[in-house]
């Protein structure tokens, strides 16, 4: 078993600081005024809800002399919902993308104990991810937070 | 002298944290160590000890080298107003012109990973450039050649306020 560590692999951000992000991530995401419920935590309800998963665990973008470092949070927001029609399906990813780019746009206002917020971004806008049997759909918009510790 | 052994246990390498370089941001009488290296991901010390070599009539190569002269660059020093080392060396150097005062800076070197430190009373510091890319982050690389009387010591940490006290090896 190959177990040779390459520069390639990212190196992962301190325990600590990963809990601490995804909770301030998310009482952060529930201040949102807009948002059509509570964001859970990689929980849903089998009908209705938001959640936020984390995609992969956070990793070092870089790393500096003196200790500190840059890193990158990805997260899935997810929203799920039943909706009856197009026009309900569409509006579920426009309600996600109204979220997503608050989130963006009021990264500064999003603290995490021992880190500074960079910037937030996405690459995509929200989609429609997956379909149930009972009609409920879970329609998602990927974040990208990078913060950094000092 | 006796040699300074190394603080860590064997068989571990050494975090590149164990060594930082600080820059006196009060006075020589009261200094105020200030970290160098803030966002820097890479930088060394480089050491030029001006070496020589020679080969006599019976065939035997002599080398002979000097005391080294140490420079060392950090870079992209992205500016920070929290990061008192850059915003000192920002007003002499691009405020200020002050090419006198740059070439006599008081730096410290911190050998954690060994218990000791170096301090060199008057170093150059260049700053070489003030910029960056479009959609990044102001930048202002430095270069510095460690300089002056160089005084060894030892240096302490308050637990509370994190400063650095150099206490000079008697």
């Amino acid at each position: 078993m190959d177990t040779t560590i390459t520069n390639t692999e990212r190196r992962t951000v301190d325990v600590d600081i990963q809990i601490a992000a995804s909770r301030a991530i998310r009482a952060w995401l529930n201040t949102y005024s807009d948002k059509p419920a509570t964001v859970g935590m990689e929980y849903l309800p089998d009908d209705y809800g938001m959640t936020l998963t984390v995609t992969e665990t956070p990793y070092k973008l870089k790393s500096y002399i003196g200790g500190g470092y840059l890193a990158a949070y990805e997260c899935d927001l997810i929203y799920r919902t039943i909706p009856v029609n197009d026009d309900e399906r569409m509006t579920a990813d426009e309600t996600l993308n109204e979220m997503a780019n608050w989130a963006v746009q009021n990264a500064q206002s999003l603290t995490i104990d021992g880190a500074t917020i960079k910037k937030i971004s996405r690459q995509a806008p929200a989609l429609l991810s997956a379909r149930y049997s009972n009609g409920a759909e879970d329609h998602t918009v990927h974040l990208q937070i990078i913060f950094e510790v000092k | 002298m006796a040699d300074k052994t190394f603080n860590t246990p064997a068989g571990q390498t050494i975090a590149r944290e164990q060594l930082i370089a600080y820059l006196n941001t009060g006075t020589a009488a009261n200094p105020v160590w200030s970290i160098l290296g803030t966002r820097v991901e890479d930088s060394s010390a480089e050491y030029d000890w001006n070496t020589s070599s020679k080969r006599d009539i019976v065939g035997k190569t002599h080398g002979s080298m000097r005391k080294p002269i140490v420079t060392q660059s950090f870079e992209p020093c992205e500016l920070d107003s929290g990061e008192t080392a850059l915003v000192y060396l920002y007003n002499r150097a691009i405020v200020d012109q002050d090419a006198q005062a740059l070439a006599h800076q008081d730096l410290l070197i911190v050998h954690g990973y060994a218990g000791w430190a170096e301090r060199y009373a008057s170093s150059m510091v260049e700053v070489t450039s003030l910029g960056g890319e479009g959609g990044g982050d102001l930048g202002m690389p430095i270069n510095v050649t460690y300089g002056g009387t160089r005084t060894l010591g030892t240096v302490s940490v308050d637990s509370q306020t994190g400063a650095i006290t150099f206490t000079p090896d008697a």
